[in-house]
């Protein structure tokens, strides 16, 4: 049987990427990594935090969140925030299908939260997100 | 296997990242890498970003290291640095005025001052309309005072645009000291520096800025220039070889001008601001001081531009210093003289008659169109610092010839919406640019016909194609009125011959027993000679329309002078023709001759009395056999008025020969047809001033 290089093995169909928070594995002293769901849920927070334009050459990736956050908070700005993460996500994360965005105004912690509801593609399970989105 | 990511080099960040992007698929360890928001993508986001940075600026760092591709000036200037060339600073303008100052009665109460002092620094301000300008006096002047009338003149006082500035250093040399001028509108060529052996001693050298290590000894009082960073210009002194080297403690003083170069271009009108004084120490009001202007500002010019530097710095330095050959001259011509537009240098062995051991240089300024006397004195003088020993330098003005096109163009009406004289336009905008983008090849060059035919053809969709006569002037000008010359006009092209288009009936004055030639292929503009007057026309006996015994009236209003033309026989001789009573009257019958295989047309002797617009200028053309043309060593093709004649021919359809031997009504001595290929020209030709045309 001749030899097959590592690429042309079967790889899994499963996600895999960095941790964001780069801690190192106390096991193997490697850096961490996130599978699965939580890499696409890590992907997402992604998204939805990064501005436009901050990323080099790509001034399309990333969403307005950011710059709706600093807005006076009423029922216009909450939908603009939500269809901001719908849209993003829609463009930029292939891998889901957003079944909810729930946005609240945590106006004593100078903070948005937000409940994000979705599907992975090809699941039925429902997850659920939440997340802060912090004024600082 | 897996590929390493190869695009290291590429300057196109989405490249750089896909090359990473496909190593990784190579691997296992990571999947997430497609997807936007996956934080292995912010990651390869980095990577690509640091890699293009990386490339660009290897890119760009070599680019700057060559004269070729850089593109930063200060990258340049170094790199031009070590080819030996110093760039060009920006100029002041420069004017001369004259300056009248009535002086008072001196303290005696009996006698005007002895003179009067302006001192260096001194001012005079020119208001234009855009702004005014401030012009200094380089240097102290006097001027004696006139006992009787109590007027000193200064006379054709040279003041330079701009503020004149000291800036000064003191030697030190147990550390490296830079003497850089501190001011990025320095014009050099009025820098001035003194050393003296202490800030207190009045004891001054002035050094000279040395261009060469030639004739250089310790003592020699030298400093060398060279453009640094910021457009600064520093000094650099002899080290005791080369030049003397400064001495601890002793004084470097330089006085230059900060100029606005060219801006001030043209600036009249100028008025002394600074203070004069009479030999009594007294200051004399600005009112007693008048101030008259002999030439207006001019020469001001710019700093090279880096685009100037990149084509000049190896262009010199393949002269080495040394005239050898024709680019060598025209190179150092363009250093000494930076306000020329165009140089062109040639051997006199390439003249007719060859005349060897000289060089000529012809050289069109930027403005007007000749160079004045002292000018091309100065550059014979500085040019044989650099010229081989016994070669003759001969600074000339460039000959011109002018090339007269007429076009009949024909287009097809239903084809555009132009109307004839829109089309006619449209062509003649084309020619016009066509002679402006082709200007710097013109000197030793050819003009071809299908060139031009091209460039007519092309204007327009709806023009089907073109017929282009072309004729070629010059205008007679080595002439006094009322004094006899002779004048040889070097055409360089061959002319027809009419001679070998007369046909061959048996009877007949041509040569070899032909019909006399029918037509002229050389004329001349109007112009009155001395002694051709009406009484001479009116009373003198003719025989085969030739003047032969002249007759004299005593009547002074029969001794108006007739408007004469000259043209050639067809035999190779000038003659001089009048019309009279719509025949035309041959005056002389040598007054010259033409030589059609070479293209010279001698004119003389003939004594000119006068011209219509009373210029030294008679305009003279000939058609030139065959459609292209050569143009001569030294001279200046330049496309003059054209005539471009749209034709419709779905409305006229009429045949334009280009040249028929057959048909001689096109080509007679002026005759009603509307193809005469060669007429008699009616304004002296002058060369157009305008930016874009050479």
């Amino acid at each position: 049987m001749p030899y097959k290089f590592k690429s042309d093995k079967n790889v899994s169909r499963g996600y895999r990427d960095f941790n964001m928070t780069f801690n190192s594995n106390p096991n193997t002293r490697d850096f961490g990594a996130v599978k699965n769901e939580n890499a696409i849920k890590q992907s997402v927070m992604n998204l939805v935090k990064t501005a436009l334009g901050e990323r080099p050459f790509q001034h399309n990736v990333g969403s307005r969140v950011n710059a709706l956050l600093f807005e006076p908070y009423d029922v216009f700005t909450g939908e603009a925030i939500k269809d901001e993460i719908r849209s993003t996500l829609s463009r930029f994360e292939r891998r889901i299908s957003v079944r909810g965005v729930d946005v609240r105004d945590g106006y004593d912690n100078n903070q948005i939260e937000v409940k994000l509801t979705y599907t992975i593609i090809g699941e039925q399970i429902i997850k659920e997100v939440d997340f802060v989105l912090e004024k600082a | 296997m897996s590929a390493i990511p190869s695009e290291v080099t590429s300057l196109d960040f989405f490249e750089i990242k896909e090359s990473i992007r496909s190593y990784l698929r190579t691997r296992s360890e990571f999947t997430d890498y497609d997807f936007e928001g996956s934080a292995a993508s912010y990651l390869l986001d980095i990577l690509a970003y640091n890699t293009y940075y990386t490339a660009f600026n290897a890119n760009m760092a070599l680019n700057e290291a060559f004269l070729e591709t850089a593109t930063v000036r200060d990258n340049i200037v170094k790199i031009a640095k070590q080819l030996n060339y110093t760039p060009r600073s920006i100029k002041a303008a420069m004017a001369e005025v004259t300056v009248d100052v009535q002086t008072e009665i001196g303290s005696n109460g009996l006698t005007y001052p002895e003179f009067v002092n302006l001192r260096k620094g001194d001012s005079f301000i020119a208001e234009t309309v855009v702004e005014d300008f401030i012009f200094t006096l380089m240097t102290k002047q006097t001027a004696a005072v006139d006992p009787t009338t109590g007027i000193a003149t200064f006379k054709c006082l040279a003041i330079y645009q701009g503020n004149l500035l000291t800036h000064s250093f003191i030697v030190n040399n147990t550390k490296t000291k830079e003497y850089v001028i501190p001011s990025e509108d320095v014009d050099t060529e009025r820098m001035i520096v003194y050393i003296s052996p202490s800030v207190q001693s009045s004891e001054i050298d002035i050094y000279n800025k040395a261009t060469s290590a030639v004739a250089l000894d310790s003592n020699s009082r030298v400093y060398f220039l060279e453009e640094v960073d910021d457009l600064r210009y520093r000094l650099i002194f002899g080290d005791g070889v080369l030049g003397r080297k400064l001495i601890d403690g002793e004084f470097v003083k330089i006085d230059y001008v900060r100029t606005t170069g060219e801006d001030a271009n043209g600036a009249r009108d100028f008025q002394f601001i600074g203070t004069a004084t009479d030999s009594q120490g007294r200051v004399i009001a600005a009112s007693s001081i008048s101030t008259r202007t002999v030439t207006p500002a001019q020469d001001g010019s710019p700093r090279e531009t880096p685009i100037s530097i990149k084509y000049n710095a190896p262009r010199l330095y393949t002269t080495q210093n040394r005239a050898v050959t024709e680019s060598d001259y025209e190179n150092i011509v363009r250093q000494l003289y930076p306000q020329s537009k165009s140089v062109v240098a040639y051997g006199g062995e390439r003249l007719n008659p060859p005349i060897y051991g000289k060089v000529f240089i012809a050289v069109r300024p930027q403005t007007g169109s000749t160079l004045n006397e002292t000018t091309k004195a100065r550059l014979r003088n500085q040019l044989k610092d650099y010229s081989i020993a016994s070669i003759g330098i001969e600074v000339i003005d460039p000959k011109v010839f002018y090339v007269l096109p007429k076009t009949y163009v024909y287009y097809n009406g239903n084809k555009t919406n132009l109307t004839g004289n829109d089309l006619g336009t449209k062509i003649l905008k084309n020619i016009d640019d066509y002679n402006s983008q082709n200007s710097a090849n013109r000197y030793n060059g050819r003009i071809e016909a299908s060139k031009l035919a091209a460039v007519i053809d092309n204007s327009d969709p709806s023009i089907s194609g073109s017929t282009s006569q072309v004729t070629l002037g010059q205008n007679l000008t080595e002439f006094n009125f009322g004094q006899v010359f002779n004048q040889c006009l070097d055409f360089g092209n061959a002319l027809y011959n009419p001679d070998n288009y007369s046909g061959s009936p048996t009877s007949g004055n041509g040569t070899g027993g032909g019909c006399a030639p029918n037509f002229s292929v050389v004329k001349s503009g109007t112009f009155y000679a001395t002694g051709y007057t009406e009484d001479l026309v009116a009373a003198g006996t003719t025989a085969g329309g030739v003047i032969q015994t002249p007759a004299f009236s005593s009547l002074e209003n029969n001794q108006t002078l007739v408007p004469v033309n000259l043209r050639d026989d067809g035999l190779g001789n000038m003659i001089l023709v009048t019309v009279r009573d719509e025949q035309e009257v041959i005056l002389n019958t040598n007054v010259g001759t033409v030589d059609y295989a070479s293209g010279t047309v001698c004119v003389g002797p003939l004594n000119i009395a006068l011209t219509p617009d009373n210029t030294n200028r008679v305009p003279v053309v000939v058609y030139p056999a065959g459609g292209s043309l050569t143009v001569p060593a030294g001279t200046d093709p330049t496309i003059l008025n054209p005539q471009v004649n749209p034709i419709d021919f779905t409305v006229n359809d009429i045949t334009i020969p280009t040249f028929d031997p057959n048909n001689f009504n096109g080509f007679n001595f002026g005759g009603t047809s509307t193809i005469n290929i060669i007429e008699y020209p009616t304004d002296t030709f002058q060369y157009p001033e305008l930016d874009e045309c050479f």
